[in-house]
Order: structure tokens, then sequence, then C-alpha cells
């Protein structure tokens, strides 16, 4: 295997208008993003926008929630894959893709120690894999790496599970690791002490991270640049900072109303009228977001926004992103 | 707005078994008429043990609870004591019976609390309804059809069938989504102006306790670590742990940053 090793320039992770679907009624993407070694990309959506699916998507495992690939392209390194059959794809994951699924609960089989799920992800002798497996337990700062070895997931506290869902997909070394609401299930103390040991795993091997959370603050904390999604789209990409201070998408702008870390104490917060949408198909008629949006004309009902630059660095899929910036 | 705390606990205790080990430690704590009070904690610091003595769903193993100066006892049921205090739970998935439309679930919550007839109590059931902001075809429709913040609006409703004095919220908007989480604040917030509600929200998320709360306590391991004015805590927080948790959460006191409109 050729590994590119071209430092800076090229991203680790690069998708370019992605669509996947998972039935017939369900539709997601056009999907842009891409993710450089050492940076984090934060999606960030509430329930339903497709930030699960994305993520199996990019680790080739959206076959397992009965969906496929319908356009557009993945590439690791350069090398394309969104159209690779399974035995790349595991491959793949076995060697250069990290993937930390949602509810470390479930990621884990509750019958069989934590040790011996370990040995049969890793690769090589017998002692070497034990040797492997010890180290990994120390880079996810496990105090007694042997007994978190013979311990079965039921004994361990939610976060020392987390960390052990790192550790294994740490396992293969990856260049990228993909991380779906890695710490929603903890506590705020424990999420940080997770949070803080992702980021710094990521400085020690100058990874590429994609982290998806529905959390804004969590985004918040740990990304460089982050996605939008809204009903299986992307609807605004850019730096963290400038994103979530001063969008360019009505949605962006109308989540971080209603949150209430960043609303003066005792004020009505900007609620949104309605519910999220589930991910449809977009090409059907025109933005989906429109009937919770306050700026929808009837450009909005006739065709469906691209993701465009708004500003420099800033791109969003709104007719009237202008407006938004502007005001 | 009475002199009456509204909720006080002296010296609660509890413990699941007769010989586990004691949840609740010997809990003090008043939470005065007319306020949103926020209990806060981490999970298993026993905050919703709390929650379900204060609604008597069960009984502290030592130590009184009081509502509104009055303690929980046999008489409770017929005195209207009962009906005072309504519980919002967690889960608006759980919490409603997915065989009864909104309107449905309501007028049948009205009827027992105003002993009616159905046909008396839908007016009522419609009035509530509208004042958590349902009205329409949705109040017909099967809670398998609704979001989840739709589904938590019936449940406070259901809730307010009763004439409650005190609301005690159990993580009300945890499983919610930002865009909707705020609307049930807001909600709740009209209801804390417009009817005088005193409502004791437990959540675990700084933030909203935070916007939300002119009284906060703070729970860790059985034991209230230190109470008072929301402002206060968060300003100028005396025990370590509070500091510890309003560090997690990233929460400085800054000023409010004004969104452009």
């Amino acid at each position: 295997m050729t590994l590119n090793t071209a430092p800076g320039a090229q991203p680790s992770l690069r998708v370019r208008d992605l669509e996947f679907s998972v039935g017939d009624s369900v539709r997601l993407g056009p999907i842009t993003l891409e993710a450089a070694p050492g940076t984090t990309l934060g999606v960030v959506g509430e329930t339903g926008s497709g930030k699960s699916l994305l993520c199996r998507a990019l680790v080739g495992m959206l076959s397992l929630s009965g969906g496929t690939i319908d356009a557009g392209s993945i590439e690791f390194q350069g090398e394309e894959f969104a159209q690779a059959d399974h035995r790349r794809w595991a491959q793949l994951r076995r060697r250069r893709v990290g993937y930390m699924p949602q509810a470390s609960m479930a990621g884990l089989n509750p019958v069989r120690r934590v040790g011996s799920q370990l040995n049969d992800i890793l690769v090589g002798a017998r002692s070497a894999k034990l040797e492997k497996a010890r180290v990994l337990m120390q880079q996810v700062q496990m105090r007694d790496p042997d007994r978190v070895l013979r311990s079965y997931p039921h004994e361990l506290s939610g976060g020392m599970r987390q960390r052990v869902m790192l550790a294994f997909a740490l396992a293969s070394d990856p260049e990228i690791l993909v991380a779906d609401e890695p710490t929603t299930a903890l506590d705020a103390t424990v999420q940080n002490e997770v949070l803080g040991l992702i980021k710094q795993v990521q400085k020690e091997r100058n990874m590429a991270m994609v982290i998806v959370s529905h959390d804004m603050r969590v985004i918040r904390q740990v990304s460089d640049q982050v996605a939008v999604m809204y009903g299986g789209r992307v609807v605004e990409l850019g730096p963290t900072s400038t994103v979530l201070s001063a969008p360019s998408h009505p949605y962006t702008r109308a989540l971080l109303r209603a949150d209430p870390t960043l609303a003066e104490r005792k004020t009505l917060l900007g609620a949104i009228a309605g519910a999220p949408r589930p991910p449809v198909d977009w090409r059907d008629g025109g933005c989906v977001y429109r009937e919770r949006c306050p700026l929808a004309t009837e450009v909005c009902a006739q065709s469906v926004p691209q993701l465009r630059n708004v500003r420099a660095d800033d791109s969003a899929a709104c007719h009237h992103a202008e407006k938004v910036v502007a005001a | 707005m009475s002199d009456t705390p509204a909720i006080e606990l002296r010296d609660v205790r509890y413990r699941y078994t007769r010989n586990g080990p004691e949840v609740l430690k010997g809990i003090s704590l008043t939470v005065p008429a007319g306020t949103i009070t926020g209990l806060v904690g981490e999970s298993g610091s026993g905050k919703s043990t709390l929650g379900r003595l204060i609604v008597d769903e069960r009984r502290p193993t030592d130590g009184h609870i009081l509502i509104e100066g009055r303690h929980w006892d046999r008489n409770s049921r017929k005195n209207g004591m009962r009906r005072s205090v309504q519980m919002v739970f967690q889960d608006p998935f759980a919490a409603l019976n997915p065989y009864l439309s909104p309107l449905a679930a309501v007028t049948e919550a009205v009827a027992v609390a105003d002993r009616l007839g159905r046909a008396g109590a839908r007016d009522r059931a419609i009035e509530l309804l509208t004042q958590v902001g349902l009205s329409g075809a949705v109040v017909e429709r099967a809670p398998s059809s609704l979001s989840g913040g739709q589904r938590q609006r019936v449940v406070i409703a259901r809730a307010l069938a009763c004439r409650p004095r005190v609301l005690v919220a159990d993580e009300a908007t945890s499983a919610l989504d930002v865009s909707v989480q705020a609307q049930i604040l807001n909600l709740l917030m009209g209801l804390q102006r417009d009817l005088g509600l005193t409502i004791l929200f437990i959540s675990h998320d700084i933030s909203v306790v935070n916007h939300l709360t002119d009284e906060v306590a703070v729970l860790k391991g059985g034991v209230i670590v230190e109470s008072g004015a929301t402002e206060q805590i968060m300003n100028a927080p005396q025990h370590a742990y509070t500091r510890t948790l309003l560090a997690a959460f990233g929460h400085t006191p800054i000023p409010p940053r004004v969104l452009p409109c």
C-alpha cells in the first residue's frame, strides 16, 4: 500500500457532492466537506438531520443501515472510495480510518471481556497484540490497563467505556477519526475529560477528525471547521469561529438564538417554530427549511438552494444568505 | 405570592431498601412560591429521587416534606394537596398513552380533576391545549405523529388540568432539540408569569438552568452543597464542586451577547 504523506496540502478526507439514500424515502446530500490532518471538522445538527447516517457513509458502513451511496466522491488521501466494495472499505477501516459509533454500550459486546474484543481487531503475533492493547489503554489514560482489559463492559463507567471505544478506534493507527456523538450520554465533567483526551490524542498523532454532535457547546469546544446539517444536507460550512458567531444561514442563526448559553437570563428564547425535518429528497421542490424560515419567499419554494460561497471562507445553502449576513 | 414556601424540605433522608445506601443524606431546601428553582447535579446525585419524593410518589425514610406549609399524609388525596403538585418527566414519548390523541388525553385529565363528564371537560381541555400552544388539527392526531416538543406540551397541558400550584419538571427538556427546547423553556417562563406557578426544574444542563431559574440548588452525592440566587451562584460559586460543574459547561460570567435580529 502506498501512503501519501505529502505534508500539509492534501486533506485526509475530502467529500464532494456525496449523495446517499436509505430505502426509497430517505435521501441525503449532496454533502461537501473536508478535514485536514491535525484539524477537526464538527458536524452539528438536530434529531434526524442525518448526522449518524453521514458518519456511517464516511466509514463505508452505510449498508448496515440498509443504505447505498448514489453519487459523489469520498477521498481518503486522494484515494477514491465512494464506490469501493466491502473488502476495500474493511481494509481502510483496519488500517487508516477509526470510527467511534454512538452509544458506547451498544458498540461493545456485553458478554465478552474488553481485552478479548480488542484482540479481534488487532493484527500480529499474540504477544505483540497484548502489548499493543496495553499501550492503547495507556493512551486513553486508563490507570490500570490490565484490569480494564479483563473487565466486561458493564463493569466500566460510562466515561471509561467511551475511552475504551476510543482505544478501539485508535487500534488501526488511523489517519482520520470519525466520532459519532462521542460524549452525549456522559455527565458534563466526564464529557470534558473525554473531549480533552480526544483532542490530546489528535495532537499526538496529527490526526484529522470528524466529530458529530447535536450539542453546539461540544462543537464550539473541539472543532476548527463546522458543517451545519438540516434535513440531510449541509446548509452551512465554514470556520467554527465565524459560523457560530456570525452565521450566514438563517437556520444556523435560529439555532444560536435558541441556545440559552448565548441569551440574556430569563428572556424569551428564539424558538424555531415547528419541528426539525427528517432527511427528505430536496430535489422534489425547494428549500426544506422554508417552512420554519422567517426569510422564506417564493423562490425558496421553487428552487433548491445550493451551497455557495457567501463570504471568503463561509458557504451557505440559502437564497437569502446575504440578508442574514447583512442583518 | 404568599410567604409560605411552595416546597419545604426538612432534613429529608431516603434509602430505597432498608439496608441499602442512603441516596439522600439530609436535604433541607426551601423553594419560594412563584419562583423557578433549579436542582442541578450529575447522574446519580439523587435529583430524580428527590423529585419523586416531592410529588409523594415515595415517602422519605426520614425528615419532612411540606407543600405550601402542609405535610403529605393520608388525607392528601382528599384535600386537594395531591393535585396541587404535578410532575413533568423527561421522556415525552413514554409519558403519553399512544392510543389517545392530545385532546382525549387532556380531556380525561380534566374530567377526573374537575369531576366533569367528557363533554363538559372538552372545552377546558381545548383551553389548556391552546394555553400551551397547541390548537387546530394537531390536537386530534395520534401521539405517534407528534414531535417531541408537541408531546411535551401535551404532558404539560395534562399536568395543568389539575390546576397545580407546583410543577416538578424532571429533565423536561433534555430529550429535545435546541430549537424545540427553546419553545418549552419559553412556555415554562410564561406559566410562571401568567399563573404564578412554582416550578422545580431538575436538570443536569447548567446553561438551561442559568437561563430559566431564579434560584438554584446544587446536589452532589445526596447532599446539597450549595444553594441560593441563580445569578449569585453562577457568578460567584462558593463550593468547589459547583465551580467544577460550571467550568465543565464553559460557563463564565460573560455579558450577554446580542445577536442581530
